[in-house]
């Protein structure tokens, strides 16, 4: 076999993705939830690198600057906010998070 | 498939571990003596004649014969992965370091980056062990660290970066080349030299842990720090990854200021004057360790965010703007002005004839950084030079028109299987020359005219990638059109790649499962810092290795321990006995899988056929981007890392 081609690439990102897409549908603990998110846009990362390698088009790697530096400003809100609700609520399940709920 | 540049990478690279471990033992022997001098006492002295020079050695078989205590209360995994975890950065960042020319494992383009972003993951392992101990000091010690490191990764960076602006290249050897001749180190350049170099000595003693930042192993409230628990050979291992450590930011530090190898005598004094400098770098910092006393948290973190971050941030404008006027001006420097602006791709060859050996400017190594330094004025990190092709004097341009190209051929190629090399080196694949030889003969066999009308400058269009725009797609196309069926031959020996692909595809995927299976938080972080490493490594495979950096950097260093933080602030509630799953597990998976499989089953039903692979290194052309048609974004990105910090500081901060 040759070396990997695009769509082993492409595979592997979208596995990853299924699995971050999983632990953010099924964890209780908001920090959990927020690792999944981080899973998800790594799998988009390896995607746009993946295309930017084979098509040949800079714009791919400018993104993935672009997406792990938003994915930075996600986290340390994220978590703020995670550690804004713990100190209200006392907890982190995301369950128990229902005030808005009718 | 060529196994043998592998064989010899690993010989090299077990030669280079094997001599840092020897110097690292006897830098602990300096270090006691040192201070032993400092406090008027003798230091080591009855092992081994003269002066206790056996010591070291005496020290580290009685680590190794000691019993390996592991606590009860430890998460067992994760006390006895973090030692490993701890030395792997701290044995990596010596993989870039050059120790005179030619004399190191890869002397990378991004060699600075690579650095920086490696020694960021030694956190990992330090709250791994401060985590898997399962003892309040070790607890306490790795919370400070978290605090501590994440505030003087910047300044220690930004100090870093100051030679890296004044070269204009992140390649280490480009920047020792660059302080050759005159008064040429960066510290003895006016005021921003010596200001970046004391500012990079206290942002490494912050990130080496010494004393008067060692809140983390504070012997007098945390007894040993993160390290409590740890004995013989798991110690030995984190005392030998601290000091390499140390060791590798003395030798970064004197290549970034003092030098490198450069210093009078024959050529081969090079690697000794190399380390004389580290070793003076690393005793400036001893010094600083005995002399001064612990400062309390809150001062250590308004040192770092208060005043280095600052500092270096105007150290950093006035590298590339202010002073760099000055330097222009500097006597050993040739000053710049607008006739030398960099210029992209002249008309005609007659413009361009200084060189006698026909050299090229651009994102080649060797010595392009070299070159990218000659076009540095105030200002032009944003203009980076474009291709330029010397070509020999202009008297006999009539007459050897075509020894010209044949000479100017052989220099590319040249550069093109160094190129090769290092490409090889860095994604631990097996050589590609195929690939370079194709695109070397594919585009000089471009039909004639296209020769005629751009004049024998048309040839440096040779292995440089064009910039972003219409260029592009044309390179593409004719890249596609070209070296299709030729390119497919040449990949038909590249298993080391698939071999390769394939355990980072594991690593990645059982990453992602532990991410999203484990039980235990923590062990869920430690998942995705593996997960993010291995994606990293992906991209260093994908030929991206700015990216690799990046994530190394951002990703697994800042992202993974911030997500450290919030689980000690916020985990007491919720522990490992409680499920950690809600009631939707069955949903969640149902719909995982059907997401896979359309996206899947979307990826097999395309025909994706792959176009021309992207040249070697992009590096540049990011930057060039970056500046160019993406400076908005990249402006507007800033902003909103601006409103990111404001929010999260509002959230988390309490009211007091």
């Amino acid at each position: 076999m040759a070396a990997p081609g695009l769509s082993a690439y492409l595979v592997l990102a979208a596995l990853v993705f299924a699995i971050g897409l999983f632990g953010v549908l099924t964890r209780r603990n908001a920090v959990g939830i927020l690792l999944g998110i981080e899973l998800m846009l790594n799998a988009v990362n390896i995607n746009l690198v993946a295309f930017a390698r084979f098509e040949a088009d800079l714009a791919g790697l400018i993104f993935t600057l672009f997406v792990i530096a938003i994915t930075v400003a996600e986290v340390g809100v994220g978590l703020a906010i995670v550690i804004a609700i713990f100190r209200v609520r006392r907890t982190v399940d995301a369950d128990q998070l229902n005030l808005l709920k009718g | 498939m060529s196994v043998a540049p592998v064989v010899s990478m690993f010989v090299a690279a077990f030669i280079l571990l094997n001599a840092i471990v020897g110097v690292v033992t006897y830098i602990t022997l300096l270090e006691r003596k040192f201070a032993a001098r400092m406090q008027s006492r003798i230091g080591p002295y009855y092992v081994g004649w003269p002066h206790g020079w056996l010591q070291p050695i005496a020290d580290a078989i009685k680590l190794m014969i000691k019993e390996d205590v592991v606590p009860t209360p430890a998460d067992r995994v994760v006390y006895n992965l973090a030692p490993l975890v701890f030395l792997v950065p701290c044995m990596l960042i010596f993989a870039t370091i050059p120790f005179a020319p030619g004399l190191g494992l890869a002397d990378l383009n991004i060699g600075v980056l690579f650095f920086l972003a490696v020694s960021a993951l030694e956190i990992v392992g330090l709250f791994m062990g401060g985590w898997g101990s399962n003892n309040k000091y070790a607890l306490l010690s790795a919370m400070r660290a978290v605090n501590q490191i994440i505030s003087y990764d910047l300044p220690f960076i930004f100090a870093a970066l100051v030679p890296v602006l004044l070269t204009g290249s992140m390649q280490m050897s480009a920047i020792v080349n660059a302080q050759q001749g005159g008064a040429g180190w960066f510290v003895l350049y006016p005021v921003i030299g010596q200001l970046a170099f004391l500012a990079y000595l206290i942002a490494a003693l912050a990130a080496e842990n010494r004393v008067p930042f060692d809140i983390l192993e504070a012997e007098s409230e945390l007894v040993a720090g993160f390290r409590v628990e740890y004995s013989g050979m798991k110690f030995a291992l984190i005392q030998l990854g601290e000091y390499a450590h140390m060791l590798g930011t003395s030798f970064l530090g004197a290549l970034l200021f003092l030098g490198g190898w450069l210093g009078p005598g024959p050529a081969w004094l090079g690697p000794i004057w190399f380390l004389v400098k580290a070793v003076f770098v690393f005793l400036v910092l001893t010094w600083v360790r005995w002399s001064f006393v612990r400062i309390r948290v809150d001062q250590i973190l308004a040192i770092s965010w208060k005043l280095l971050l600052p500092a270096t941030v105007v150290l950093l404008h006035g590298g590339d703007g202010l002073l760099g006027r000055a330097l222009a001006a500097h006597p050993g420097r040739q000053p710049r002005d607008g006739r030398d602006l960099p210029q992209p791709l002249p008309p005609t060859g007659d413009r361009d004839v200084s060189g006698h050996v026909a050299s090229v400017s651009g994102p080649l190594p060797g010595r392009a950084g070299a070159r990218l330094r000659e076009g540095h004025r105030p200002g032009s990190l944003y203009r980076l030079p474009a291709v330029r092709v010397h070509l020999p004097a202009p008297g006999h341009q009539g007459r050897d028109a075509q020894g010209r190209e044949a000479e100017l051929r052989q220099d590319l190629h040249a550069r093109a299987v160094r190129l090769r090399v290092l490409r090889a080196v860095r994604a631990g694949v097996s050589d590609r020359r195929h690939h370079h030889a194709q695109d070397l003969r594919s585009r000089d066999e471009r039909p004639a005219r296209d020769a005629a009308r751009q004049g024998p400058v048309a040839l440096a269009g040779l292995r440089v990638p064009a910039l972003v725009g219409h260029r592009q797609q044309a390179a593409r196309h004719a890249g596609a059109t070209e070296g299709g069926p030729r390119r497919e031959q040449g990949r038909q020996g590249v298993t080391l790649e698939t071999l390769v692909f394939g355990l980072v595809a594991l690593a990645l995927l059982g990453g992602s499962l532990g991410v999203v299976l484990t039980p235990n938080l923590f062990h869920a972080v430690l998942s995705l810092a593996g997960a993010l490493v291995a994606t990293a490594v992906i991209f260093l495979l994908l030929d991206a290795a700015f990216l690799f950096a990046v994530q190394l950097l951002l990703y697994a260093g800042g992202v993974v321990t911030v997500l450290v933080f919030a689980i000690m602030l916020t985990e007491r509630l919720i522990g490992e006995h409680i499920t950690q799953t809600n009631r939707h597990v069955v949903n969640g998976a149902v719909m995982s899988v059907a997401v896979f499989v359309g996206v899947a089953g979307f990826i097999m039903r395309s025909n994706l056929t792959a176009a021309e692979p992207a040249p070697a290194d992009r590096t540049v052309e990011i930057a060039r981007a970056i500046v160019g048609p993406f400076a908005v974004t990249f402006e507007l990105l800033g902003v909103l890392l601006v409103a990111a910090l404001l929010g999260a500081i509002y959230f988390a901060r309490t009211e007091d």
